[in-house]
């Protein structure tokens, strides 16, 4: 044993050198990145509403403190353009200001928030155009499809419910017309009396353990849901159960389903995986999809309806 | 002409021995025994020979038998264990050490299986981890990440048996009982015709037969699970039966009674068995079986809990038939369920999803020598895998998905030796998917040229295809996937070239070094974006891509004496591209860019030393070293805060590029000691004592980032801290 060992140095001695001589002359040819600004755009058209605020930022680098303020930018031309079946541009373009319709200068206004200058009703099933030109950022451009009309059948809606009961709250949602995307939905509950003693035995438990805070489930919207999860009725509407994680509080509930567009779904299907739960590596960040050119943010469309009920205590 | 054939076994139990090396001495012909410790030496002159086998780990067997013209001499072969602990003194011709060392293999040895430091319990994955070519996704997985390629891409072989499901504790740890293992095998790349269905690599599996000569087993108490086997001789062969539990109830009982959302059930149970039927001197046929589970039941908070239910069952039935001493063929039937039934349970809402494979098959594999210098193979696996993907919510079906394919596969090959210096090996292997109706070919060639005696210069090319895809997440493997090709789905495919040279640098040391390059293309991955299945068409899950990798290994192995062990470098780059992933923020989102994933190590460096203090104590210890791995550092946010459905914020990193950089180096040490007694004269017995990251070195597993504080924090997740672990074995 005693010859053995020296020997056995010896041996390793020679691919020892070799790792390290690897280990000196490999680099990694996939180095660090510098920090680039880009241009932020956030906007949502709501079918039958008037034209929406368009927020205008640029992005913050990732060490700094950040508010939407401090990174607004003001210096933009921001126009919506209501395009024709064609894709041509229509007549009707409506042209944003920070200082909303009439205004000027010399009126206090929001930083990075643009308003609309003129009145316009957004139309369900046309699209718009987004352009925005600000110097020193390439020009951004984005569109929407938006997305149709459609009614909760608000006679079917009780007036209360009791939680977790085996009669499920069901929503009857009719639809103008079908389009070959499938509709993809976001739910809201929106308490109108949140406080902690109303709050649903599984939220109250997360409450209690510091989880999760108040304000932060006023407002308790779900995921994205494509149209396929529900049932169809003989009538082409879409039969849904409300799900009861959808509840956090007892009492007066007001509901809200929202049929997004494309733009918003991919973004938020994408940007949900960043801070991981997909099938990606823990620490492994991808980019959100944005669909904007020239920027980065959302600008998206939304068609809504919303019922209210109480939830009873069991 | 004469011929000699017969099996190479164990003389204390009778068990196989696989690749066991057998020689004529005088006229320089040697072979080793296959995977059912079968040899066969043909076409020899008559003559009086020395014939000598040997195998690590065991006395060198040698006698003189003389063959008459037209003789096939029947000679089933016993070598003597020595025991590692001895040293030994081997006198070996060349020819003799024809050991396999076949290109792109690597063997672990079980005992060092059961030795090596491990995390609370001895596990076969973990120790093929420290193979070079082999890496770790984390301190947490026993994933097999094997020259670049993700788990799913190396075929696990049990008894010849798909497994699908090699894990237990949501990655922690593999599904495979130490004890009841006989030979863990890897062919790392360039593996021949004989396999397939996988783009990157094979783990073939083979447990124990059980002992032929006399009853015996043991028992293993350990801080996370217990292990017991028994085995034995019954009137036609043997029998084997291993049964290994986790055992942390109690443990978990004492802190549910401190703490809240302590599991209410959590438990792996593994349970190998098989019987051996030596029906005949030509005919051994053998039932194997293996079931396991994962059961595991969470609170989180009230009204809500997570149930996680997991495992595999395989059997098959395996018939050895020695047709003539030139003819070998074995005969396999098996079966293979995997299911995963992951459920959620939150506020009075139930999720589900229900995963299940079954694959049925039959296979025949020959071997056919029709000459001295050649060995044909031949084989055909033909079977049926119908794979169920199923989704509830709010017990509603919104996604079912089930495809039944049959499957077909066949191959011939030829290992033939040219020369003394040249052996040529030539395969083709043909695959067929009905679902989708895919036909593939794969070639495969390797050539080996032995310039002297102590050196072995090899090369291989293969092109291999994968019908399957394990959907994973490399921190928990509980919700595991499995999806195959169909219409629109096609397979992945890849290439593999090797170069690489096997040496015998000195007595009872080995020095392997191999360079690869491959391909993988047509790579089909669940889309990480796809948040909801319902209403889409299959492919339409999916998102296709394709990878690379390259890179050299080297593995310096010490076999006998009192110091053993080996040294295993890697030097690894793996590369993969999906379109719309990793672009550039302002660019064409159809594009895409290569991108290391989280697995890529540039260098891996695993060396294993065991030292024998005494013939009572010995010493295992593992040192660790590897590039730290890759991830992405955001440069910039931004914040969406106007949502109309919600007043809530959604904070949005940044990227410029995915895994831009990479965490800190990786390294730890691992020591054990192991103690050998008896237990009240009944039986051997042996304590181990191990630390496990005996410097308690905090290596990063991620970063997590908090959009709570302002700037964003950025938090360590570290793993494994120092862990002491203890564990008592009984053998009788």
């Amino acid at each position: 044993m005693k010859l053995l060992y020296p020997n056995f140095i010896n041996v390793i001695s020679i691919p020892l050198a070799a790792i390290l001589l690897l280990n000196l002359s490999a680099c990694d040819p996939y180095g660090d990145d510098e920090v680039r600004k880009y241009l932020v755009v956030e906007s949502y058209l709501i079918a039958g509403e008037s034209m929406p605020v368009v927020r205008l930022s640029r992005t913050a680098p990732i060490d700094q403190e950040y508010s939407f303020e401090k990174f607004a930018i003001n210096e933009a031309d921001v126009t919506i353009h209501l395009l024709e079946e064609d894709g041509e541009e229509s007549q009707t373009s409506i042209s944003y200001s920070l200082f909303g319709p009439g205004g000027s200068s010399a009126n206090e206004f929001s930083p990075g928030v643009y308003l609309p200058t003129r009145q316009h009703t957004i139309q369900p099933g046309r699209k718009y155009r987004l352009q925005v030109e600000v110097p020193d950022f390439p020009d951004l451009q984005s569109a929407t499809i938006i997305p149709d009309t459609f009614s909760i059948q608000s006679d079917d809606v009780p007036e209360s419910i009791m939680y977790q009961s085996s009669q499920q709250l069901e929503l009857i949602i009719r639809t103008p017309r079908e389009t070959d995307r499938q509709n993809v939905y976001i739910f809201n509950t929106e308490s109108l009396n949140p406080v902690e003693g109303e709050l649903v035995p599984f939220y109250k438990s997360a409450f209690d353990d510091g989880q999760i805070e108040l304000r932060d489930l006023t407002n308790n919207p779900s995921s994205l849901i494509n149209e396929a999860n529900f049932e169809k009725t003989a009538d082409g509407d879409i039969k849904l159960r409300y799900p009861w994680i959808g509840v956090a509080f007892f009492g007066p509930n007001r509901i809200s389903v929202n049929s997004v567009d494309r733009n918003i779904s991919d973004f938020i299907r994408s940007q949900e995986v960043q801070l991981g739960g997909s099938t990606l590596s823990p620490g492994e960040i991808p980019n959100a999809v944005y669909n904007i050119e020239g920027g980065i943010g959302v600008f998206g469309s939304v068609a809504t309806d919303t019922v209210s009920t109480r939830i009873e205590k069991p | 002409m004469a011929a000699v054939n017969g099996y190479i076994s164990d003389s204390q139990t009778g068990e196989t021995l696989i690749s066991a090396n057998i020689a004529l001495l005088e006229i320089n012909r040697g072979s080793s025994s296959n995977t059912s410790g079968y040899f066969s030496l043909t076409n020899i002159p008559p003559g009086t020979y020395t014939l000598a086998a040997s195998f690590v780990g065991y006395q060198r067997f040698e006698m003189e038998i003389e063959l008459e013209p037209g003789q096939s001499k029947r000679l089933d072969i016993e070598l003597d264990p020595t025991g590692l602990l001895l040293e030994e003194i081997v006198v070996e011709s060349d020819i003799e050490a024809e050991e396999r060392r076949d290109i792109g293999i690597s063997q672990i040895q079980t005992r060092q299986i059961k030795e090596l430091p491990a995390v609370l319990e001895p596990d076969v994955f973990r120790s093929v981890q420290l193979l070079p070519g082999v890496k770790a996704a984390s301190d947490f997985s026993s994933g097999l990440y094997v020259r670049g390629g993700s788990p799913d891409q190396t075929l696990i072989l049990l008894d010849e048996t798909t497994v699908y499901n090699p894990s237990h504790f949501f990655g922690f740890y593999s599904t495979f009982n130490p004890d009841a293992v006989k030979d863990v095998r890897l062919y790392k790349g360039g593996y021949p015709a004989r396999y397939g269905g996988r783009l990157g690599s094979v783990l073939t599996v083979y447990n124990k037969d059980g002992n032929r000569n006399e009853f015996g087993g043991s028992v293993s108490l350990g801080l996370l699970a217990s292990r017991v086997l028994a085995e034995g001789p019954h009137s036609y062969g043997s029998w084997m039966l291993a049964v290994r539990r986790s055992t942390l109830e109690p443990a978990l009982a004492v802190l549910r009674r401190q703490t809240d959302n302590i599991p209410d059930n959590f438990y792996f149970l593994d349970i190998n068995g098989k019987v051996n039927f030596d029906l005949s001197d030509n005919d051994r046929v053998s039932l194997a079986f293996y079931s396991g589970m994962d059961n595991v039941l969470i609170p989180i908070f009230e009204d809500a809990e997570v149930g996680l239910k997991y495992g595999n069952r395989t059997f098959s039935a395996n018939w050895r038939h020695i047709f003539s001493d030139r003819l070998f063929g074995t005969l396999t039937a098996t079966g293979s369920y995997y299911f995963n039934e992951p459920q959620f349970r939150i506020g009075g809402t139930p999720f589900e999803r229900n995963n299940e494979i079954h694959d049925y098959s039959i296979k025949a594999d020959f071997e056919y020598l029709p000459n001295e210098n050649n060995i044909l193979s031949a084989g055909i696996w033909s079977g049926l895998k119908t794979l169920d993907f199923q989704d509830k919510f709010d017990n509603q079906v919104t996604f079912d998905n089930l495809i039944e394919s049959q499957y077909t596969s066949a191959y011939l090959q030829n290992r033939w030796t040219l020369h003394d210096q040249w052996i040529l090996e030539a395969g083709i292997r043909g695959n067929y998917f009905s679902e989708g109706n895919y036909l593939r070919i794969d070639p495969r060639i390797s050539l080996e040229h032995r310039p002297g005696e102590r050196l072995r210069l090899q090369a291989a090319y293969g092109r291999y295809h994968q019908f399957l895809s394990l959907i994973t997440n490399e921190a928990f493997a509980g919700f595991d996937l499995w999806l195959t090709t169909d219409e629109g789905v096609p397979p992945s495919y890849g290439d593999q070239f090797i170069l690489g040279a096997k040496t015998i640098p000195l007595s009872n040391y080995a020095l392997d070094v191999e360079v690869y390059y491959r391909t993988m293309r047509d790579l089909f991955e669940l889309n990480p974006f796809m948040t909801d299945a319902a209403g889409l068409e299959y492919p339409e899950l999916f998102r296709f891509g394709e990878g690379f990798a390259y890179g050299f290994e080297l593995y310096l192995e010490r076999q006998r004496g009192d110091i053993t062990g080996f040294i295993g470098y890697t030097f690894g780059i793996t590369k993969r591209k999906f379109p719309g992933f990793n672009t550039p923020v302002l660019d064409n989102t159809s594009r895409g860019r290569f991108y290391p994933p989280k697995y890529d190590r540039t260098h891996d460096l695993n060396l294993v030393l065991n030292y024998d203090l005494s013939t009572n104590w010995r010493i295992n210890s593992v040192f660790s070293f590897a590039t730290g791995q890759a991830y992405t550092e955001p440069t910039g946010r931004m914040q969406i805060a106007n949502q109309p459905w919600s007043d809530g914020t959604r904070d949005t990193f940044v990227v410029e590029r995915l895994n831009n950089t990479r965490l800190p180096s990786y390294h730890r040490l691992d020591f054990g000691v192991s103690r050998y007694g008896t237990f009240f004269g009944m039986g051997e017995a042996e304590w181990q004592f191990q630390m496990i990251n005996a410097y308690s070195k905090r290596n990063i597993w991620f970063y997590q980032y908090d959009f709570d504080e302002n700037p964003v924090e950025r938090n360590d997740v570290t793993l494994l801290p120092v862990l002491p672990s203890i564990s008592y074995t009984v053998n009788f």
